[in-house]
């Protein structure tokens, strides 16, 4: 899913400076369950920002809600009546979220949150990148782990000399990770695939990436 | 009979004969307080101002003849000094030659209640022995002399003279350092004891029990419940003085005894109650409030009335009163009324804490066809009058805010539905001494199937080297039996050398693994007795373990049994109270009466024997106080000792000198011993640590388990379906541990013989539409209640769900609410609790 | 700060463990400030972060969160689980201008009826030494400037 982290809330309170009545918007989707986003979280941010504002002296005015998806405008449309009367609209979505109001609705739409990755649980608590939406997927070579965003260098074809002696990358930001073809390796052999290793990669058509301007799905037969 | 409106007078009734058939019969026919006119020179009955403990019991009481107002009976002034006079009628060969067991703590209660009613007060009690051995009485007496300035005097009074011009009274004492002083005081209780309740005797006497030599019931040592006649049992002070907690356990274990009796016959007689159809409270709340006055527990501080007057002003209260006490059978019925006549449909009391009587109070509005959940408690009792009884005014402000904010939660309650479940029909027993093996034969014999886990190799390890009670009674038989009883009964799985590795569940369904040399194996059972006892403390002064000739007072027994061995012993030391001090300064309540038994079998032994027993109190209560006289009168000699000077043991050349300073002489002895036997009191068991952790029930600073309640729960844990007994709850006397042992397994039994018990009400659900299956609650319920439903969404099994909330408290999407706990009502209690209404006051 | 101002006290107490402690300090007439509500939890697992926050919203000076102690919380973790709610709310708390001090986490077993007591007193006079944060209840509000976590010379934080 997609993964987000809320902005430090010194930064949310210098973005709603301006604002005396505002929108707090969460949606249940991705940041509902990766804790940044869902109507808990809107609860605990709202609460929190009139507190802060109430010790300035500056009382703010809060409404507090939350859709099933941010990235409908039919799920959307149920607040406009709310959001017209707002001064601006902090939104607890990922982008998309911020990007859909801001289509839809002519006020300020300021994020909450801070959209990081495509990811997966590793354990309760603990989100990690294992998706870079590139575009062009090579899983079924890897065994399924990508090395795009799992290799802090892109590579394709095999480890670079920095895979320190316990198996993790030497640039292992956030804590210790471990090396993406370490793991590929390893899981090709149990999977018997190990002569996928010795197909080479040539370098990567960054096209289908991000690098070749914002991408669009299109499917024609779902077309109205 | 015009006059009564409730019609409570009928002049036409005469006395009518009954007929009952039934299988066991119980006797709880109490006591008397012993007749203080007879112990005349105390002046009872002549001087206005000497009062008996039970009439100043009274003085104190709020519905009392001065409404709680101490005040003295000459002149309706405030005393300032009073004396409290202990043993009025026991330790008396003239009167009751026994000790009466609760006088020591009831004339400290007192004397400590006085001075919360009027701090002016100065109590002093004149005393022979205190005896404060009870769980919590030694730190209750060390509170009562450090923190409430109560007088303690080692010094018997005897004779109070009046002086007529002010009807004060004279008290002639001897003091600490041996002068006479003669004080005034402005009032004088006298701390009298107790006797059988002669109509007690009377109706014993009818249905041919027999009386002791102290004309109470006579039961037997290795039976406290069971009279001399078969099917008759015998509970409560008509088989001896002893307090309430002692009561409350002999009154369980009278229980116990019957269900166990008459098991087979169970349910054939009983009916099942039947409330009326719950209405189902639509429209606005209607709420009303009852604010209890709990004589003057709360009234005392709090303005009730203007609480009550406040509540009436909250929205959503439609009716609101004050009520002398909400748990009176009066109130109760009273409350009924009032919910059909006004139509209430949610209820909220003002009074003592949830903990104890909310269950009494949501079984009254359920009566009333109300759901249970519709039920709200505000303590102000523990929690406002009780604690701030020095500051009424703030007292009564804090009343209303919990008020408010009980009423605020009650505007949001719900009814909650509950469902039956299945009990597993077995109980787990850990710890296999004398409570565990009786608690074990209780419930087995009651039909239920027992698994008695204990971690060493034998049974019953903590009665070897014991051969007789004070009484006389033999304990290796008591032993043999118990074992052989336990191995053969076709209802007790017996598993020795074995631990529980875990216990999971909860009431009614626990699931536990037992280990041993054996394997492992898992039980399912409904509920779970913990039985540890406590051992004998090991020494580490008077040069035990350095010399020889010391001993422990289960060593003496052992010595008593093999018999003289090298040289004849003549002279003996007893040292009471070895190794307590400021970290263990408990009374283990046993160590007096083993002394004096081991003092009088040693005369049996050899009369020529010189004994000396050096104490600080003499801890011979109840009946144990004939063997003091007898040992006093046998030749042994009762040195009293300060413990802030302790006796000296050292090696002399062929003996031991023991010194002590005397604290009645005021001058040291030095006694030639050739044995020094150490009473050291007894410690729990340290494998409670481990079952602490296992089952999670606490335990005091001593390592002692903590009970629901010390007087009205003593045997049951806080935690449903879990029970205590045996040493490791509080020391006691063989006697004494039996009764608890039977009075846990009845406890339990209760559990047991229910066959189903209720779920859901305080449970946790999840709202369909707003789960995000983040799994969170998953993870995180420490019971496994939540599962992943066919429509990929977490679900809760109600019968699983413990109802702690941790789950709904960190759900991302708040899709989890917990019954009766739900965030609309905690967010409303928040939200009204300092929000100060314009109508208030 | 106005001299009449008592400090308001929240405190969540959980069922089995902290309640039953402050009814403990009720029966052995224990005595603190009546300055401290307690709301009763069934275990302090229940504590919503947003309880704590709500509550210094609706006038609350400081908060106690009190349960069982480590490794006996009835319910196995909610103890565990509401002290790192506590823990993050008490970081929050400095960035939205309240002194953390005002929020503690305790634990106590049932036995503890003095230990309630004390905290109850402890957290009163630490409370009311970091005076009220309400804008209302100060007299010369408008002179308060800048975050109370600035103003520590006034306190005397840490005195627990």
């Amino acid at each position: 899913m997609i993964v987000a982290d809320q902005k430090p809330i010194e930064e949310i309170l210098q973005m709603l400076e301006p604002y005396k009545r505002v929108l707090l918007l969460g949606c249940q989707s991705c940041v509902a369950v990766c804790m940044a986003g869902g109507e808990k979280e809107v609860g605990l941010l709202a609460s929190a920002v009139r507190l802060a504002r109430t010790s300035q002296g500056r009382p703010i005015e809060i409404t507090e809600g939350v859709v099933k998806r941010q990235c409908d405008d039919e799920f959307n449309d149920l607040w406009r009546e709310t959001i017209e009367q707002q001064e601006a609209v902090l939104s607890l979505a990922c982008g998309v979220g911020v990007n859909k109001l801001s289509e839809r609705f002519d006020l300020p739409i300021l994020p909450a949150l801070n959209t990081k990755f495509f990811g997966e649980v590793e354990r309760q608590g603990i989100w990690t990148e294992v998706c870079a939406g590139c575009g062009n997927c090579i899983l079924h070579m890897t065994g399924g782990i990508c090395p795009i965003a799992r290799c802090a260098k892109n590579l394709l074809n095999g480890p670079c000399g920095g895979v320190r002696a316990d198996g993790t990358c030497e640039v292992s930001r956030n804590g210790p990770r471990p090396c993406a073809w370490v793991l590929i390796y390893e899981r090709l052999g149990k999977l018997n695939q190990r002569k996928n290793m010795e197909q080479l990669f040539a370098a990567k058509d960054w096209s289908s990436d991000r690098h070749g301007g914002p991408r669009r799905r299109i499917r024609e037969d779902m077309l109205l | 009979m015009k006059a009564c409106e409730r019609q409570a007078l009928d002049f036409t009734q005469t006395e009518r004969i009954f007929s009952l058939e039934v299988g066991a019969v119980v006797l709880a026919t109490g006591f008397e307080p012993y007749d203080a006119r007879v112990v005349g020179e105390y002046g009872f009955g002549r001087f206005a101002n000497v009062l008996t403990g039970p009439q100043f019991e009274r003085l104190l009481s709020a519905s009392g003849p001065t409404m709680g107002k101490v005040v003295r009976p000459s002149d309706s002034q405030p005393p300032k000094k009073i004396a409290f006079i202990q043993c009025v009628g026991s330790r008396d060969l003239r009167h009751q030659s026994y000790c009466s067991a609760v006088c020591c703590m009831y004339a400290t209660k007192e004397a400590i209640v006085a001075k919360e009613h009027d701090h002016q007060i100065e109590p002093t009690i004149f005393y022979i022995d205190l005896r404060a051995y009870g769980k919590g009485f030694e730190s209750l007496v060390k509170r009562a002399r450090e923190e409430h300035g109560v007088r303690y005097i080692c010094s018997m009074v005897s004779q109070v003279t009046e002086i007529p011009e002010t009807k004060n009274l004279l008290i002639r004492y001897r003091d600490e350092s041996g002068a006479l002083r003669e004080e005034e005081f402005d009032l004088v209780v006298l701390a009298v004891g107790m006797r059988p309740s002669a109509k007690g005797q009377e109706l014993a006497r009818k249905l041919g029990l027999e009386l002791n030599e102290h004309g109470f019931i006579k039961t037997s040592v290795f039976d406290p419940v069971r009279s001399t006649r078969a099917g008759v049992f015998v509970t409560g002070a008509c088989t001896g003085p002893k307090d309430i907690p002692e009561t409350v356990i002999q009154a369980s274990a009278a229980a116990a005894a019957v269900g166990a009796l008459l098991a087979p016959a169970r349910g054939t007689r009983t009916q099942t109650k039947h409330y009326p159809e719950e209405s189902v409270p639509d429209g606005a709340p209607r709420i009303g409030v009852f604010v209890c006055h709990c004589g003057s527990n709360i009234a005392g501080v709090v303005d009730v009335k203007a609480v009550a007057e406040y509540a009436k002003t909250l929205p959503g209260v439609v009716h609101a009163e004050n009520v002398l006490y909400t748990c009176s059978q009066d109130n109760l019925k009273h409350m009924k009324e009032i919910i059909r006549e006004k139509k209430l449909n949610r209820v909220v009391v003002a009074s003592c804490t949830p903990r104890n009587l909310a269950a009494l109070f949501q079984d009254t509005i359920r009566e009333a066809g109300l759901n249970k959940f519709l039920f709200e408690m505000v303590n102000i009792r523990e929690q406002c009058s009780w604690v701030h009884a020095d500051q009424p005014e703030r007292a009564t402000e804090k009343a209303k805010r919990l008020v408010r904010m009980g009423v605020a939660k009650a505007r949001q309650l719900k009814p909650l539905a509950v469902q039956s479940v299945r009990i597993a029909p077995a109980a787990l027993v850990i710890g296999g001494g004398l409570s565990g093996m009786v608690a074990a034969l209780t419930l087995a014999d009651s039909g239920f199937e027992t698994h008695l886990v204990e971690r060493r190799a034998e049974l019953g390890t903590d009665l070897l080297g014991i051969l007789r009670t004070p009484e006389g009674e033999d304990v290796q038989h008591l032993r043999a039996r118990l074992l052989d009883a336990v191995r053969t009964h076709p209802k007790i799985r017996v598993y020795t050398s074995t631990t529980v590795q875990e216990i999971s569940g909860f009431v009614g369904n626990f699931s536990s693994v037992l280990k041993g040399p054996w394997g492992e194996e898992r039980i399912q059972h409904g509920v779970v007795i913990v039985a540890t006892e406590a051992y004998e403390r090991k020494p580490s002064a008077y040069l035990y373990g350095e010399d020889p000739r010391v001993l422990t007072q289960r060593e003496l027994l052992r010595y008593l049994e093999t018999g003289e061995g090298e040289q004849p012993r003549r002279s003996l030391v007893m040292i009471q109270c070895v190794g307590r001090d400021e970290k263990r300064p408990y009374c283990s309540r046993i160590c007096c009466g083993e002394a004096l038994k081991n003092a009088l079998a040693l005369l049996e032994q050899d009369p020529s024997r010189q004994i000396y027993v050096l104490y600080r109190e003499m801890i011979s209560y109840g009946f144990l106080e004939d063997l003091y006289r007898r040992a006093r009168e046998g030749g042994v000699v009762f040195i009293r000792y300060d413990e802030r000077t302790p006796p000296v043991v050292q090696r002399a050349n062929d003996h031991l000198a023991v010194t002590v300073r005397d604290a009645r002489l005021r001058q040291e002895v030095l006694i030639q011993a050739d044995l020094v036997v150490l009473s050291t009191g007894v410690e729990p068991d340290p494998y409670n640590e481990e079952i602490s952790r296992l089952l999670k029930v606490p335990l005091d600073a001593h390592g002692f388990f903590v009970e629901a309640h010390i007087k009205l729960r003593p045997v049951d844990f806080a935690s449903h379906g879990i029970f205590l007994c045996g040493g490791s709850h509080a020391p006691g006397t063989i006697s004494e541990l039996i009764a608890k042992a039977q009075a846990a397994a009845g406890r339990a039994a209760i559990v047991l013989a229910k066959g189903e018990l209720e779920a859901g009400g305080v449970v946790a659900t999840v709202d369909q539409e707003k789960c995000t299956a983040c799994l969170t609650c998953l993870r995180e319920c420490p019971f496994g209640a939540v599962f992943i439903n066919a429509q990929g969404l977490a679900e809760i099994e109600a019968v699983k769900c413990q109802g702690c909330g941790i789950c709904a408290a960190d759900c991302p999407a708040k899709a989890i609410q917990l019954g009766q706990f739900e965030d609309a009502q905690e967010l409303s209690m928040i939200e009204e609790l300092f929000r100060e209404r314009v109508s208030a006051l | 700060m106005s001299a009449h101002a008592e400090p308001k006290i929240v405190a969540f107490c959980c069922h089995y463990c902290a309640f039953a402690a402050a009814d403990l300090a009720g029966v052995l007439r224990l005595k603190y400030p009546p300055n401290v509500h307690i709301i009763r939890l069934p275990c302090t697992g229940k504590l919503d972060a947003l309880y704590v926050l709500k509550a210094f919203e609706a006038g609350a000076d400081g908060v106690i969160v009190a349960g069982c102690l480590e490794g006996s919380c009835h319910f196995i973790s909610g103890n565990i689980r509401a002290k790192k709610r506590v823990l993050a709310i008490k970081n929050l708390l400095p960035k939205l201008g309240i002194a953390p001090e005002r929020l503690e986490f305790f634990n106590l077993s049932s036995a503890q009826g003095d230990r309630f007591a004390q905290i109850a007193r402890e957290m009163v006079e630490r409370v009311r030494a970091l005076g009220s944060f309400h804008p209302a209840e100060e007299e010369d509000s408008h002179d308060r400037r800048g975050s109370e976590a600035h103003r520590r010379d006034l306190t005397d934080a840490g005195a627990l």
